[in-house]
C-alpha cells in the first residue's frame, strides 16, 4: 500500500492506494495547529477502514501546504504536481484543472502526455479562494458555507463585486444588503467574482482553459462558483466525487512509483512512521 | 559559531587580509555605525546569511564581497570628501557607466562617483537582510509601499534623508526606463534637499517591436547626442573638463572586463554546475555601476574566482548532481538570496541571471570610432532595457549559448516598465524556443511581500516539473 497525505490550511487529507492504483481508503479532517499531528491522524483514519496497520504502507508521499512538517513522510512534493497526478488518473484526458482551496488558488494546464506545462497560482492573496467565500458568507450573509451554493442557483438577477480582495468585498457587500439586493443575488455575485479572478489569473500565465476542465479542491463542492465558472468560461466543467482528495491521491500515485525506483536502487524503503511521528517541525 | 568579534570577522569573511584590519577595522565600525548596523546584525551576517548564500571557501568570492565592503565604507565617508572640496557626482540604474569612471580617471583626487542606492542596497540586504528600515524611512515620508515602487528610488531617497550621504555636485540621472527615477530626484530637491541638483538624460521607447535598435544609425546618433549633452553639463557643473580619448580608454577597460565576466558565465553554465548562483551574480555589477574605489579589485578578485572555478569544473565539482535541470532566470539579486537557493535545494540550477548575460554581439568592439556613438551603440545592444521583440531574440541566443532546458521571469514587480513587459517576453520566448517558460511574482531588491513560504509552492512545482522533463 501505498499513501498520499495532502496537508491543507483548512483541511488535511490522507488516500491509500494499492500496486493498482485502486483507492484503498481515505479520510479528510479539519488541519490542527500541528501539522504533524494532523497528517498522522488523517493517515490513521485511512488506515483504520483498510483493517492494515502502518507497517503495511510501503512509501509515503505528503504535500500541501504543510508537507514539510510531516516528518513521516518519505519524500515531499508540492501541490502542483499531485493535483496534476492525481486529477490524471481520475480523468486521463483532462486537460486543464481548477483547484480552489482554502487559501490558494490553482489553474494548471496539462500537456498532452499529461504532464504540466503551466500553471498558475496566487502567491500572497486571498482573494477568489475558498478562505474569500468563508468570510463573505459566514460573517456577512449569515450563511452556511454549504447554504451559499444551492442559494446562488436561485438568482435572476447577481450583483456586481467591483472588488475581489477580502477586506473590501466584505464592505460593498454590506452596502448591498443595505440596498435590499436579495441575498441569492449577492451569493451568485460572489461566486462570479471568484470564477472571473480565477479564470484571469490562469489567462493572464497564457492558459488556454483546454477541455476537459476539472474543478477540484473544497471550492469545487459550491455548485454556484461552478456554474460561474462555466458562464465564465463558455466550457463544460467536470468535478471528481471527492474534489478535495485528488492532491493526495495524486501524492499517492507518486509514492507508489518512487517506492518501485526506491526498491530498484536497493535502498531502505523508509523508516518507522512511529518513530518519526514523534518529531516535529 | 561563537565569534569573538564579529566585526572583525565579518572583515574576515569578506576576503580582508590581517594587514589590513589595523585599517579597516575601525572604518567598519564606523560605517557600520552611520548604517545603522549593530553587533547583532554583524553576528547574523557571520554566522547565517554569508556562509548560507554565498562560497566563502573560494578566495575570489571573499575577496568580491570585500569589494563592496570597500566601496560601502568609502560612500559613507562621501561628506568628508565634499568638505575637502572634491566634487561629488551620483548617477541611477540604467546610466552608461563609462563616463562616470571617465571623470574618475581625469581627476581621481578631486572626483567621487557613485550610484550610491546600489551599494546600499546590495549590501544592508544580501549581507545583513536589513534594507527595510530604510525603504520605511522613504515611505513614511512620501513614497507609498508597493504600487510598484523601486527600493533604489526609496533608497536614494532615504540615505540622503539620513544623512548617510551629502547632496551631489549633480546627480546625472537617467530616464531610458523608469520614470520613477528622475521623478524621485525631483521629489528630493523640492522636500527635503534643494541643493539636491540634477541633469536627466532620456530615450523615448518609439521603437517598433522587435527593431534592431543598435542598427538604426538615427538612433544611435540621437543617443549619443543626448549623452553628450548630459555630460557636457556635467563636466560644466563641477569644472572639470573629460577628454575623450578618456571616455575610449574606458571602454577599452569595460570590454576586457566584459570579457572576463562572460568566461566565468561559460564556466558557470558547466555541467554539474560550479557555483551558487547567488556567489558569482556581484561581478555582473560591475558592467553597470561605477566603483570610486575603482574596478582594478573586482578584476582580481575575478581572477581568482575564474581560477578557483575553472579548477571546480575540470574536477567535475559541483553544487548540484550532474544532468540537473537548469535554468535562466531574468534577473537574480542577491538582495533576495534565498530564491536562488531554494531553486539549488530543489535540484535545479539558475546559474547565470539573463539580464547581465552578454550576447556575443554585447562583446564585440563597437562600431564607432567616436566615443559618444560608441557609447551610445553598447547601450542599444542591451535589449532589456528598450525593446522586447529584440530582447526576446537575444535571450533565445543567451539560453542556447548557456543550454539551458527554460527559463523563468518575473521578480521585477517594482517596476513599471520592465515588469510589465515581462509576461509578453515569456510568451515571445516560449514560442521561439519551443522550451519551458515560468514566471515567479515578486521583487529581487526587496522580500518584505514575497516569503520563502509564499513562493515555495510555486518555486518547488517548476523544479519538480523541470526534473520530471528532464527525466
Amino acid at each position: 500500500m501505498f499513501a498520499g497525505i495532502d496537508i491543507g490550511s483548512v483541511t488535511t487529507k490522507a488516500v491509500i492506494i494499492n500496486d493498482k492504483e485502486e483507492t484503498l481508503a481515505f479520510s479528510l479532517i479539519p488541519t490542527r495547529f500541528d501539522r504533524q499531528e494532523s497528517g498522522a491522524e488523517a493517515l490513521k483514519l485511512a488506515l483504520c477502514s483498510t483493517r492494515k496497520t502502518n507497517d503495511d504502507i510501503k512509501y509515503i508521499v505528503s504535500t500541501g501546504y504543510g508537507r514539510r512538517a510531516f516528518s513521516s513522510s518519505d519524500k515531499v512534493l508540492p501541490e502542483i504536481v499531485c493535483h496534476a497526478s492525481g486529477t490524471k488518473l481520475l480523468f486521463p484526458e483532462v486537460k486543464t484543472i481548477i483547484d480552489i482551496g482554502g487559501q490558494d488558488s490553482k489553474v494548471i494546464e496539462l500537456d498532452k502526455n499529461g504532464a504540466v506545462s503551466r500553471f498558475e497560482m496566487n502567491d500572497k492573496c486571498a482573494a477568489g479562494t475558498g478562505r474569500f467565500l468563508e468570510v463573505l458568507t459566514e460573517r456577512i450573509l449569515n450563511l452556511r458555507i454549504d447554504e451559499i451554493g444551492p442559494l446562488a442557483l436561485r438568482s435572476k438577477q447577481p450583483c456586481t463585486l467591483s472588488s475581489v480582495c477580502t477586506v473590501f468585498a466584505e464592505s460593498e457587500i454590506i452596502s448591498l444588503l443595505s440596498e435590499h439586493w436579495a441575498k441569492e443575488d449577492i451569493a451568485y455575485g460572489i461566486s462570479r467574482a471568484i470564477a472571473k479572478r480565477v479564470i484571469g489569473m490562469g489567462a493572464g500565465g497564457q492558459i488556454g482553459f483546454e477541455e476537459p476542465i476539472v474543478f477540484s479542491g473544497g471550492v469545487a463542492r459550491n455548485i454556484g462558483v461552478a456554474k460561474a465558472l462555466e458562464e465564465e468560461l463558455g466550457k463544460k466543467i467536470i468535478s471528481p466525487e471527492n474534489p478535495q482528495l485528488t492532491a493526495a491521491l495524486g501524492a499517492a500515485v507518486f509514492a507508489k512509483e518512487h517506492s518501485k525506483r526506491t526498491e530498484a536502487s536497493q535502498q531502505p524503503l523508509r523508516k518507522s512512521i512511529e518513530n518519526s511521528n514523534n518529531t516535529k517541525d | 559559531m561563537m565569534v569573538k568579534n564579529a566585526y572583525e570577522e565579518f572583515l574576515r569573511l569578506t576576503g580582508f587580509e590581517e594587514e589590513e584590519m589595523a585599517e579597516y577595522l575601525p572604518e567598519w565600525r564606523k560605517a557600520s555605525e552611520k548604517l545603522g548596523l549593530t553587533e547583532e546584525d554583524m553576528r547574523f551576517a557571520v554566522q547565517e546569511r554569508l556562509p548560507d548564500h554565498f562560497a566563502l571557501e573560494l578566495e575570489g568570492i571573499r575577496k568580491l564581497l570585500g569589494c563592496f565592503v570597500k566601496e560601502t565604507i568609502d560612500l559613507t565617508k562621501a561628506g568628508e570628501y565634499k568638505q575637502r572640496g572634491t566634487k561629488i557626482v551620483y548617477g541611477i540604474l540604467p546610466a552608461v557607466l563609462h563616463f562616470y569612471y571617465a571623470l574618475k580617471l581625469t581627476a581621481p583626487e578631486r572626483i567621487f562617483v557613485s550610484f550610491p542606492d546600489i551599494f546600499i542596497t546590495f549590501v544592508m540586504n544580501s549581507f545583513f537582510h536589513k534594507l527595510a528600515p530604510y525603504l520605511e524611512e522613504a515611505e513614511k515620508t512620501g513614497i507609498p509601499y508597493g504600487c510598484r515602487h523601486c527600493a533604489l528610488n526609496k533608497t536614494r531617497y532615504a540615505i540622503r534623508r539620513l544623512g548617510i550621504i551629502p547632496s551631489p555636485d549633480i546627480n546625472w540621472i537617467w530616464g531610458f526606463v523608469c520614470d520613477e527615477g528622475p521623478k524621485t530626484d525631483e521629489f528630493i530637491q523640492l522636500y527635503h534637499d534643494p541643493e539636491w541638483k540634477t541633469y536627466v538624460t532620456r530615450l523615448p521607447h518609439d521603437q517598433p517591436l522587435g527593431t534592431v535598435e543598435d542598427e538604426v544609425i538615427e538612433r544611435v546618433e540621437y543617443l549619443a547626442a543626448q549623452m553628450k549633452d548630459g555630460f557636457e553639463s556635467v563636466q560644466k557643473e563641477i569644472g572639470i573638463k573629460v577628454s575623450e580619448e578618456k571616455i575610449k580608454e574606458v571602454i577599452d577597460i569595460w570590454q576586457k572586463y566584459a570579457a572576463k565576466v562572460s568566461e566565468l558565465g561559460r564556466l558557470m553554465s558547466a555541467d554539474p554546475q560550479p557555483l551558487g548562483a547567488v556567489s558569482g551574480r556581484f561581478f555582473w555589477e560591475g558592467l553597470f555601476t561605477p566603483f570610486n574605489t575603482g574596478i582594478e579589485s573586482m578584476d582580481k578578485a575575478l581572477d581568482i574566482t575564474i581560477k578557483e572555478v575553472r579548477q571546480r569544473v575540470s574536477n567535475k565539482e559541483g553544487i548540484l548532481p550532474q544532468g540537473a535541470p537548469k535554468l535562466l532566470i531574468y534577473s537574480m539579486h542577491p538582495s533576495v538570496p534565498w530564491i536562488a537557493k531554494m531553486f539549488e535545494e530543489n535540484g535545479v540550477g539558475i546559474p547565470l541571471s539573463e539580464f547581465f548575460v552578454l550576447t556575443k554581439k554585447q562583446l564585440r568592439p563597437p562600431s564607432f570610432e567616436d566615443p559618444y556613438m560608441a557609447a551610445a551603440e553598447g547601450w542599444l545592444r542591451t535589449s532589456g532595457m528598450v525593446n522586447p521583440g529584440y530582447q526576446a531574440e537575444q535571450i533565445c541566443e543567451k539560453m542556447t549559448t548557456h543550454k539551458v532546458d527554460g527559463m523563468v521571469f518575473g521578480l521585477m514587480d517594482f517596476d513599471r516598465w520592465l515588469g510589465s513587459s515581462h509576461r509578453l517576453l515569456a510568451r515571445m520566448v516560449e514560442e521561439k524556443t519551443q522550451l519551458p517558460v515560468f514566471y515567479i511574482e515578486g521583487d529581487n531588491w526587496d522580500d518584505r511581500d514575497y516569503s520563502p513560504e509564499a513562493l515555495r509552492t510555486r518555486i518547488e512545482s517548476i523544479c519538480e516539473i523541470m526534473k520530471m522533463r528532464k527525466a
